[in-house]
């Protein structure tokens, strides 16, 4: 186990949520940093690839956030040693991945109407991936979505679903679930696993992640 | 109790039937067959046709190729796929940490393909080769940070002392995406980025790459 470890990204879900929810259900002590915007850019080059969220563990910076994610995974007990298993818990993880880049194009828009427009937009890409996702939750029936146990791969898909419809985008709530009941039922039933639960009772900023 | 990062990986049996289903391209399927042939895993490198594809498509998990077959087991994304033949390959840390170096330099070179993707799909051929042209100068800082990293790297590798799925990764798509298969986008380019440019013939010199590409036909940018 490392002694010491530091997440560093802005005060956001997104890119880091995964990893801080990993580290917590694996009790492992870690420093939540949050960035302001404004500090940002006197930080930027001291990233390895000019982007966060970055890592340190005692004295390696990891950057990339599916690296750190992987990396808390493991130190979770939520990622698979037998590479197969593992296999279908990443195939889940790309595919999870598709989801935030959909919105990401958005964030930089200045006029606030364009944005929403943009935002309506990436609302409407984004709902054959809930399709899909829904889809993948119905065939997981009791089981979870790489298999028997809960994984990497169930982090992602709840943080991810979580974030995106937590109102910060246009037209993007959770109302959306509707259309998607397995996807709706599958949040819930994270939401509720215990060691899930008790990390958001002592979050701010995470209603969409709550039961 | 944890790993240290000499310690090897627990002793994987090689699965018995293997078949991995892509285009006849190198794109989204090299570096996997790259590394299945490192490791001296027996496959079968299916190549679809683009006339089969929309029959095959819907028996796809993500309507999507590559797909890999393991002993009836199907694994969809190219990710996903590589990482599992980069563990049959021993080409990938068991150390969480270590790994984590590999997998921060795969998340890097994840983002050139997709510079040239979407030129893919346009029709007309000036308007392609103006899109391919752009894409080409929106892969150059991408190349100039990898020629940094590569610079950076005490042991000629990306991450850590020995060859890993981080440089097949690296190595695959720099060739692929040079090819020529995109206007512009050219060995030559390569010229500006010295230390990346030795990297290239220097993994493709190494013995296990270079006998796999002494077999390939359309791979000139993977030889030395």
């Amino acid at each position: 186990m490392p002694k010491d470890v530091k997440i560093t990204y802005f005060d956001l879900a997104a890119k880091a949520e995964p990893s801080r929810l990993m580290f917590a259900i694996g009790k492992i002590p870690f420093e939540d940093k949050r960035v302001s915007f404004a500090e940002w850019p006197g930080m930027k080059s001291s990233t390895p690839f000019g982007q966060l969220p970055v890592l340190e563990v005692d004295g390696t910076k990891i950057a990339q956030s599916g690296a750190i994610e992987r990396y808390a995974a493991k130190l979770a007990n939520l990622y698979p040693s037998d590479p197969l298993e593992a296999a279908k818990v990443d195939q889940v993880v790309c595919f999870i991945d598709e989801f935030l880049p959909i919105f990401s194009s958005t964030m930089g828009i200045q006029d606030p109407e364009a944005k929403a427009k943009a935002q309506r937009e990436a609302t409407e890409k984004f709902k054959p991936k809930l399709a899909k996702l829904n889809e993948m939750v119905e065939k997981a029936g009791n089981d979870y979505l790489a298999g028997s146990k809960f994984t990497y791969a169930d982090v992602a898909a709840f943080c991810y679903v979580s974030f995106l419809l937590s109102g910060m985008f246009a037209g993007a709530t959770l109302e959306v679930l509707k259309d998607f009941p397995a996807v709706a039922n599958y949040r819930k039933r994270i939401a509720s696993l215990p060691e899930v639960k008790a990390y958001y009772e002592k979050a701010s900023g995470r209603d969409t992640f709550k039961p | 109790m944890g790993n240290s990062p000499s310690a090897l990986p627990p002793l994987t049996p090689k699965p018995n039937n293997v078949k991995l289903l892509y285009f006849n391209l190198a794109a989204k399927g090299e570096p996997t067959r790259l590394m299945l042939s490192i490791g001296k895993v027996n496959f079968e490198d299916k190549r679809v046709p683009f006339e089969e594809w929309p029959q095959l498509k819907s028996s796809t998990p993500f309507g999507q190729l590559p797909v890999l077959e393991v002993d009836g087991t199907t694994i969809a994304q190219a990710g996903a796929i590589e990482r599992y033949a980069a563990k049959l390959a021993h080409l990938y840390p068991s150390d969480p940490l270590s790994a984590a170096k590999v997998d921060q330099v795969v998340c890097f070179v994840d983002e050139f393909l997709p510079l040239f993707a979407p030129t893919m799909g346009i029709t007309d051929p000036e308007a392609k080769a103006n899109a391919q042209r752009e894409a080409t100068e929106k892969l150059k800082p991408k190349l100039a940070k990898l020629n940094e990293m590569v610079e950076k790297a005490g042991n000629g590798y990306l991450a850590g002392s020995k060859l890993t799925y981080a440089d097949i990764a690296a190595f695959c798509y720099v060739c692929f995406l040079l090819s020529g298969m995109f206007a512009g986008a050219t060995m030559s380019v390569l010229d500006s980025y010295p230390a990346l440019s030795n990297y290239r013939k220097k993994i493709a010199s190494l013995p296990e790459v270079k006998a796999y590409y002494e077999k390939q036909s359309d791979r000139d940018t993977f030889k030395p």
